[in-house]
């Protein structure tokens, strides 16, 4: 063997060392992607806590208009809120597929007294109800959409987060 | 979530004052079983955490339940078990109260979030 080869097992360490340095590379460039997804999901985050917190305030002033406006004395919300009965919820969240796995996404069932899908408002408050009372109604069910936003995101971020910790301790 | 859950939709559940619970049953999420069992409950004065904390953790376990909403100063109360949960479902979402504003910083997923990342040392 002439002093210009090279021996055949430094050659293959070498290949084997140079794969093992690009596949770290390749590991710490996903994580700088994840680092940077999880930055934009937690200023999302940030974002739709705020409009969901600007939903439920104009939601609850709503209801204090209407116990001002009816005079009526505060009674524990316990008695209030029905439990006699057993009903079923008009609004729920059903799995989606999408991109990069599943999405909670709202779903509303008709109301159907039969089948015991009761009108909330009636349900909680009796048929005679003020306005203000069915205008608080719609702000609520804007406030769910943007909770339900506010999960999927959050969702997202603890996968992201997941993701993160696992690549970190493969490189330790 | 259970097949049935699946076909229907999963439930929301909410632990939180008076007028949480009541506008977020207004918008229709509330529900009680055969069992008489609630996907609500009110947090009164004399409510003690331990109760909060069993409420809570029943929802967690409830297989019909995708998210749970808790105002963020009962979540405070029961702090160790809200951070302890870190699957994807059921989601928990800290929300604001009539007269506690909402707090980034106390934030289970944005304190976990914080901790993933080290900012590099300073070299003086």
């Amino acid at each position: 063997m002439s002093h210009n080869e090279v021996p055949f097992d430094e050659l293959m360490a070498a290949k084997r060392e140079s794969r093992a340095r690009s596949s770290v590379r390749e590991i710490r460039c996903l994580l700088d992607d994840l680092h940077l997804q999880m930055f934009h999901l937690m200023e999302d985050q940030e974002l739709l806590h705020l409009q969901v917190n600007k939903q439920s305030c104009r939601a609850r002033l709503f209801l204090a208009r209407t116990r001002l406006l009816q005079g009526s004395e505060r009674t524990s919300a316990e008695v209030r809120l029905p439990r006699g009965r057993s009903y079923k919820a008009l609004t729920r969240v059903i799995e989606v597929s999408k991109n990069l796995g599943k999405a909670l996404k709202i779903t509303r069932h008709p109301v159907e007294p039969i089948l015991g899908y009761f009108r909330p408002l009636t349900n909680i408050f009796g048929s005679l109800v003020p306005e203000s009372l069915r205008l608080a109604s719609r702000h609520w069910y804007h406030c769910l959409d943007l909770v339900a936003e506010c999960a999927n995101t959050r969702k997202e971020l603890q996968w992201t987060i997941t993701s993160i910790k696992m690549l970190q301790s493969a490189l330790d | 979530m259970s097949l049935d859950s699946e076909e229907l939709g999963s439930l929301f559940a909410v632990i939180g004052d008076e007028d949480t619970c009541v506008g977020f049953l207004l918008g229709g999420i509330g529900e009680v079983n055969e069992d008489r069992e609630a996907n609500f409950m009110v947090v009164e004065k004399d409510t003690t955490p331990d109760q909060i904390e069993a409420c809570f953790k029943k929802f967690l376990n409830r297989p019909d339940i995708a998210i749970i909403l808790i105002n963020q100063v009962y979540a405070d109360m029961i702090r160790p078990t809200v951070d302890a949960h870190n699957l994807e479902i059921p989601t928990v979402l800290e929300i604001p109260s009539k007269q506690y504003q909402y707090d980034a910083a106390k934030d289970s997923i944005l304190k976990r979030a914080q901790s993933v990342f080290n900012p590099p040392e300073r070299r003086y």
